[in-house]
């Protein structure tokens, strides 16, 4: 990705003589005018709410009594560092995003790599598989939990024909996070399976006809060799997966509310329930602030990561 | 291109895997099928312990849904909230990737990367600021309100995506049309803009896919005027029951533009996926 920064008008830029001097600038006006749009409609649109919301989380703030709000510091960062549930929410959190980061990149590789062999008939196949990336989180979470109800559900009809006896998924503090990950897999494994599909399919017909004349092994051919390869682009999936799986509320709110009890309490749960139910909007952004350092600092490692690997 | 040798797969063993894909991915679409065949079923055949699936089709939960639930005003709130940002989000985008991409831009690859690192900021962090001024400029619960913000949300990840297809149109195009005399607006609208058509029609339809299937925003910004699909859908749960039917038919609704889009589309859309990562 690093690679593809726009290297042009350098050329322009470094031509001396006035005639090209006038031309560089009224390059540079039209540049301005094209982008100013877009530039001022997202500072406007993301430096405010980003210090408001930090403003919000040094400050006392209910919403039912806005009058009443008060500055009190770091209080609810002090608040949360003491607050058990806080904790077991960052666990929760970080137990969602890494479990279901892992098992849709192990399963989206292997899915990949059998669909990178089948050849041209797969195109119908590959179109289908992006469904559930392009569907509303919202209604697939209904569905699951519609497959997941204890009565008629037909995940506990499937188990039950392997005489396996019913779980009540939903309502089970040790299933409900397994099944709200599970709900998780399956809607994304597509989007990482069809990016490492494009990743494979772009390697070069040399190495993969010298690893035919080699006579490797289709495991030995992928592990040594599509795997390295493919290590830029397993990276920056994985980033985008990870960053958008902490941020995960919709389906979480959707097949649990963040239950039973707090089995499936995660962050951004915890600060939109402590906002919009509670009404504690400082201690709110203060969650979601704690959210944003998490997420930052996960993202920095990965890029360190991935500037490394590219060295 | 994609049929070439792979180590280890011969021909008939090609069709064998094929055919094993396939069955594959018909499995992994089977909770879509089963949404699907639930908006047709009675109440009766819904709550059924083992799954039925032939039976005689019934309209009532679609009838249900646009009566009782009057569905049809949030699909429209949702379609004008949605196409109208996606609009927006296309003009701006495209003509900000054209800078950043074809001209000299002083300090243009950090703006990229600036706005590539919004991606990075929770929704749930910055939807409480938009709440509460929201509330104080008057636009809580309208379509203005969400525009604005799905317009935010959707604007980086456009920009980028459409940089994307840009870097990959030839410069000559340009610096020929430039030398006929052609200013940036006419280059962009004339020359760039019948080439990367398709790289348009995908970034659209992921700014589309997403404002049409996001909740937090809707459910936080709107209330009874503007409220949109998602958010009505997810009121179907109610505290002592879960309205399936009308989950299913709701659900079956939304999925069709996204079917129609995606068989249009499904070559540039593979495309698209492809580029953010693997570029």
């Amino acid at each position: 990705m690093a690679t593809t920064a726009p290297e042009i008008g350098i050329g322009a830029a470094s031509q001396v003589n006035p005639a090209g001097a006038e031309q560089v600038r009224k390059e540079r006006r039209v540049a301005a005018m094209l982008l100013l749009p877009a530039l001022l409609f997202l500072l406007l649109m993301t430096i405010f709410p980003t210090i408001y919301s930090l403003w919000l989380s040094l400050q006392q703030y209910n919403l039912s009594r806005p009058d009443l709000a008060s500055f009190v510091g770091f209080r609810n960062y002090g608040q949360l560092l003491q607050d058990d549930l806080f904790w077991k929410s960052v666990r929760l959190t970080l137990t969602f995003s890494f479990v279901a980061l892992a098992l849709q990149m192990v399963i989206g590789f292997i899915v990949a790599s059998f669909f990178d062999r089948s050849g041209r008939a797969i195109g119908i196949w590959r179109t289908l598989f992006i469904i559930p990336v392009f569907t509303s989180p919202v209604a697939l979470g209904l569905t699951w939990r519609y497959m997941y109800q204890p009565g008629y559900g037909l995940i506990n009809y499937l188990l039950g024909l392997f005489g396996i006896p019913p779980v009540n998924w939903l309502a089970s503090p040790d299933w409900a996070m397994p099944a709200v990950i599970f709900a998780d897999v399956w809607q994304w494994t597509p989007f990482v399976a069809l990016i490492l599909l494009a990743g494979m399919q772009s390697i070069s017909p040399e190495i993969t006809e010298a690893a035919e004349l080699d006579g490797l092994s289709r495991p030995y051919y992928l592990w040594k060799i599509v795997l390295p390869l493919l290590l830029p682009v397993i990276t920056v999936v994985a980033l985008i997966r990870l960053i958008d799986a902490l941020k995960t509320f919709d389906l979480i709110y959707i097949i649990t509310r963040g239950g039973p009890g707090t089995a499936t309490y995660t962050l951004p749960l915890h600060a939109y329930a402590t906002g919009f139910n509670s009404f504690l909007m400082g201690q709110s952004a203060a969650i979601s602030w704690v959210l944003v350092i998490i997420v930052n600092i996960l993202a920095t490692i990965f890029l360190w990561l991935l500037a490394r690997g590219e060295q | 291109m994609s049929d070439r040798a792979r180590p280890g797969s011969g021909r008939v063993r090609g069709g064998v895997l094929g055919a094993l894909v396939g069955g594959f991915v018909l499995l992994w679409l089977f909770p879509i099928y089963w949404i699907v065949l639930t908006s047709f079923k009675t109440p009766l055949l819904i709550n059924e312990k083992t799954p039925v699936f032939v039976f005689s089709p019934t309209m009532e939960n679609y009838t249900h849904l646009f009566t009782e639930f009057n569905f049809a005003r949030p699909l429209w709130n949702s379609l004008v909230v949605t196409t109208v940002s996606t609009v927006v989000v296309i003009i701006l985008a495209l003509l900000a990737a054209y800078a950043l991409a074809r001209m000299d831009v002083p300090g243009g690859r950090n703006i990229a990367l600036w706005m590539l690192s919004l991606r990075f900021m929770p929704p749930i962090a910055i939807v409480i600021p938009f709440f509460i001024a929201w509330q104080r400029l008057g636009i809580i619960d309208t379509h203005l309100g969400l525009i604005l913000v799905y317009v935010a949300f959707n604007l980086p990840f456009a920009v980028w995506m459409l940089r994307g297809f840009l870097v990959d149109v030839p410069r000559d195009l340009d610096e020929a049309a430039m030398l006929d005399g052609l200013g940036h607006v006419a280059i962009l609208r004339r020359i760039i803009f019948p080439v990367i058509a398709p790289g348009v029609a995908v970034t659209a339809i992921f700014t589309f896919v997403f404002a049409f299937n996001e909740y937090l925003m809707a459910l936080v910004l709107t209330s009874r005027n503007a409220s949109t699909a998602p958010v009505t859908v997810a009121k179907f749960i109610q505290p002592y029951s879960i309205l399936w039917g009308d989950v299913g038919a709701a659900a079956t609704i939304q999925l069709v533009p996204i079917l129609i889009v995606v068989f249009l589309l499904q070559r540039h859309i593979m495309r698209g996926i492809s580029l953010g990562a693997v570029k």
